[in-house]
């Protein structure tokens, strides 16, 4: 099915590419027009959700408080648990427990996660004897768990004070909430890179959660701090085993059996990014191919009517490839026209842009930028301080999420069906300070 | 660094230059249209795009607003049972009588098979102390040299 549907997308591009100027319009006009459609869904959320919600630091009092188990899979981690334990111990909630689960790590992890033990009456471990990867550590944690309520975080992720208060509320006030994806914010400011990606955070991803949630479903959960509701989990048989992304694949899962997911930005928690070349490449390589892989395997059924309410999400996958692609054939058939003639229809003379493009292009940015910021403005103080940071992403990430796009799907339209996603540690970046 | 950032965003400095410069004709010397291309042929551009821009954004909020009115005070899926021990046992293959008390433990030792299927759930034999970062390795079996 997998390699059917790469044939069918090749011969749909080429037949596209006879048509040399309606691609090279769309190549230059997607980015433009996605932007404002972020910015437009960003805005209606912040309108209708947002603006009058309490600030972090002050959540409501819940009506009803049950029992919460906190998950912690890691691998490598004996580093920085002890200071993730430290803040998920440190939660604002009467009643919950905090199940660290390690995945065979290779460090002192094991030892210093059974000492830690001795320091916080709320903390379970649980040894995976052999690495099995993320989905399977995330298994054993739901298995294991007293709560029918998990919030799953990562082995390096510092948790806010509120955010299990603020992540569980969608879940107790609707039955048919699933999943409650938060508001991961940034920790590794040493570099370029890692301020660049606290603008990309705060400009790009909250911007597009904001929007997907207003057209009503959500590409993926951010896998580093998500509530999940452990009956719907089981309904759709938990995490995939053969996924390199686990939690692009529960989202999918979930909202495909009719799950609603939702976003509350006030669950933050402060997470470490890569801060290198490499790390930012093989991590961001990894969602590329995981959201192929969930993307090939979900594809079929979404013809479906009773899948309609996905359709949002895979036609804005589907432009995303479609863009990518067609920026690559663009520039392959006028690099092959400088020595080659070329066909009518399919002759590249030039890849100028449009006119004023790049004035369109850059105003658009930075108007997405300020609306970013003054909405991200409530979770992380000084947030405006970034912008000059932030200019720099069009030229880093635009490229990064291209290339990886154009390596990470053919990657999983060959990829081998079964074979267990286990886990590698990414770069944590250059010094891990903390956020506040 | 600054540098080769505005050596990269030359083109937008020339842009704004060009257009800056034609306003100033056609607002203070009243330059006729056919003498400002640039600015006029990117108004009527700005003015398709614009076009299409509010289009997009008016099918995202009708559709928003149309769920909004539509699913208000609704829950189409009613309340799902929580998932127990007895379920969880058999998803894993064991009793729930095993998952019961797999949940009672503070620290446990799960192994599994190649296929990542469960094999055990066992207290964890002891685990070495943690010696800090300036320790000697540790072999394999766990003792210090």
């Amino acid at each position: 099915m997998q390699h059917t549907l790469g044939l069918i997308l090749i011969v749909a591009l080429v037949t596209l590419a006879k048509t040399s100027g309606v691609l090279l319009t769309f190549v230059f006009l997607y980015p433009l027009f996605m932007s404002f459609l972020w910015m437009f869904g960003g805005m209606y959320f912040y309108w209708r959700r947002e603006r009058h919600q309490s600030r972090p630091d002050d959540p409501p009092p819940l009506a009803d408080a049950p029992f919460v188990s906190i998950l912690v899979p890691c691998f490598d981690e004996a580093e920085n648990i002890a200071e993730t334990i430290a803040a998920a111990a440190a939660q604002n909630y009467p009643e919950f427990e905090v199940i660290a689960i390690n995945d065979g790590s290779r460090d002192a992890t094991a030892a210093v996660l059974d000492e830690l033990t001795a320091h916080y009456p709320m903390l379970r471990v649980v040894h995976l004897a052999k690495n099995q990867g993320k989905a399977m550590a995330l298994r054993m944690g739901a298995m294991v768990a007293r709560s029918e309520y998990l919030v799953c975080i990562d082995g390096d992720a510092v948790l806010d004070p509120n955010a299990t208060t603020y992540i569980i509320r969608p879940l107790l006030s609707h039955p048919r909430v699933a999943a409650v994806t938060g508001n991961p914010r940034i920790r590794t400011r040493s570099t370029l890179l890692g301020k660049i990606q606290v603008g990309e955070f705060s400009s790009i991803i909250g911007l597009i959660k904001r929007a997907q949630r207003v057209y009503g479903n959500i590409f993926t959960v951010s896998g580093v701090i998500v509530a999940y509701r452990r009956a719907a989990l089981h309904r759709c048989g938990y995490w995939s085993l053969d996924t390199v992304t686990e939690d692009i694949d529960a989202s999918w899962r979930l909202q495909v059996d009719h799950w609603s997911i939702q976003y509350e930005p006030n669950a933050l928690c402060w997470i470490l990014m890569p801060e290198t070349f490499k790390g930012l490449w093989r991590q961001r390589l990894r969602w590329a191919q995981g959201g192929a892989e969930v993307f090939l395997r979900q594809i079929r059924p979404m013809g479906n009517w009773k899948r309609r309410r996905m359709w949002g999400v895979v036609v804005e996958y589907c432009l995303s490839l479609a863009w990518a692609y067609s920026l690559l054939y663009t520039v392959v058939l006028w690099a092959i026209g400088k020595f080659v003639e070329m066909p009518e229809g399919l002759n590249v003379p030039s890849i100028q842009p449009p006119a004023f493009w790049g004035l369109l292009l850059a105003t658009t940015c930075l108007m997405q930028f300020a609306i970013a910021l003054r909405i991200e403005s409530r979770y992380e103080d000084r947030v405006y301080r970034l912008i000059s940071w932030m200019i720099w992403y069009p030229f880093f990430f635009w490229i990064v999420s291209l290339l990886t796009l154009l390596v990470g799907f053919p990657k999983a339209l060959l990829a081998q069906r079964g074979k267990r996603g286990t886990w590698v540690s990414p770069d944590r970046g250059i010094q891990s300070s903390a956020a506040r | 660094m600054w540098l080769v950032y505005l050596y990269l965003i030359r083109e937008v400095f020339f842009d704004l230059y060009m257009l800056v410069d034609q306003i100033a004709l056609w607002v203070f010397l009243h330059a006729p249209r056919h003498d400002l291309p640039s600015m006029f042929g990117l108004m009527e551009t700005l003015g398709d795009y614009a076009v299409v821009i509010a289009v997009n954004g008016a099918i995202l909020i009708v559709w928003a607003l149309y769920n909004q009115f539509r699913f208000r005070g609704r829950d189409n899926r009613k309340a799902i049972a929580a998932i127990g021990p007895a379920e969880l046992g058999d998803f894993h293959g064991f009793s729930d009588a095993d998952v019961a008390r797999w949940q009672q433990a503070r620290i446990l030792l799960i192994s599994h098979d190649a296929d990542g299927k469960l094999l055990a759930v066992l207290p964890p034999p002891a685990t070495p102390p943690y010696l800090g970062p300036g320790a000697p390795p540790l072999l394999e079996g766990g003792s210090a040299t």
